[in-house]
């Protein structure tokens, strides 16, 4: 149950209240703000609802050492708006987290993965033999229950294969720059993975292919 | 494979006459309910979630929780190998 905080009961009900219920990780404060005016949530369970007026609020979690907040537009008398804070979980940026990842590794096709220069090095090498598929990846399943996006912040270095992200069903090819996968509805442990892939029959070769990848968020 | 993406980048296997085809192989051995639980954003357009973040193609994801999917693809690769050894006379 959410528990309400500044609810005030309607005596006619002929108006309805605007409320803003809020998911944020238990053990935090939380509270909205409109600048003028600001309402703390009663507790630290993780979920609590606003009664709030029209216009622009900001809904914030912090446990002191994190903060995380999102920007909430009322227009209108009656709406209802959820939000969802998570902090955000650093995988890698430009050096790794180990006690989350457990490291990286090889998970098939000829090549490797190295940490050198502030960047997570993805390479593929060319083979005789044709390849389908060549997949790095973190050596631990991490859990993704509490996230709903991963950023990827990537640069192709070589090759006419780019790198995708893999994290159980979703995929994204990667582009320069950040990129970003919906994982909102994977709720378990998955490895983070990269694979590249032949694009074609006459195409059946991966390597060789080299990405570099400076930083890994989940939020 | 052709499927059909609605305007919610939904894929389906049967056009309700409002989808359009794509063509693509990622889902080649995968039964209708996994196929149907995700959704594929082409290279170059861009979908809004319902929090207001932007993903951009080419992108394939489950919209549907990924564990109910696994098991229907499992339960569905188990039936068609049980119906492969009926078959051959197996059992």
């Amino acid at each position: 149950m959410i528990g309400k905080t500044n609810a005030g009961a309607s005596k006619t009900g002929a108006v309805k209240n605007s409320v803003i219920t809020v998911t944020y990780p238990e053990g935090s404060d939380c509270t909205v703000s409109n600048g003028s005016r600001t309402f703390r949530a009663p507790d630290t369970s993780g979920t609590a609802a606003f009664v709030v007026s029209i216009g622009t609020w900001t809904v914030t979690a912090t446990d002191g050492s994190r903060t995380e907040e999102k920007s909430v537009s009322i227009t209108a008398k009656g709406q209802i708006q959820a939000v969802e804070l998570t902090y955000e979980l650093v995988v890698f940026n430009g050096e790794d987290n180990p006690g989350i990842t457990g490291g990286w590794t090889s998970y098939g096709g000829p090549g490797s993965v190295t940490i050198s220069g502030g960047q997570l090095i993805l390479t593929a090498r060319a083979e005789s033999v044709s390849l389908a598929r060549s997949t790095r990846g973190t050596v631990n399943p991490i859990d993704l229950s509490s996230f709903s996006t991963i950023t990827v912040h990537y640069t192709h270095s070589a090759g006419k294969n780019r790198w995708s992200l893999l994290i159980g069903s979703a995929t994204k090819l990667l582009a320069d720059g950040d990129n970003m996968l919906d994982i909102s509805s994977i709720n378990d442990a998955q490895i983070i993975k990269f694979t590249v892939e032949a694009t074609s029959a006459a195409n059946t070769n991966v390597g060789p292919s080299e990405g570099f990848v400076t930083s890994i968020v989940l939020s | 494979m052709i499927i059909y993406l609605d305007n919610d980048y939904k894929c389906h296997l049967e056009n309700d006459g409002t989808m359009r085809p794509y063509e693509t192989d990622a889902f080649d051995g995968k039964c209708q309910t996994y196929i149907e639980g995700h959704r594929l954003v082409p290279d170059g357009e861009t979908w809004v979630r319902d929090d207001g973040v932007e993903f951009k193609g080419l992108m394939i994801a489950p919209w549907i929780d990924y564990s109910k999917l696994e098991f229907a693809q499992l339960k569905y690769e188990l039936e068609d190998a049980d119906a492969a050894l009926r078959e051959v006379g197996a059992w």
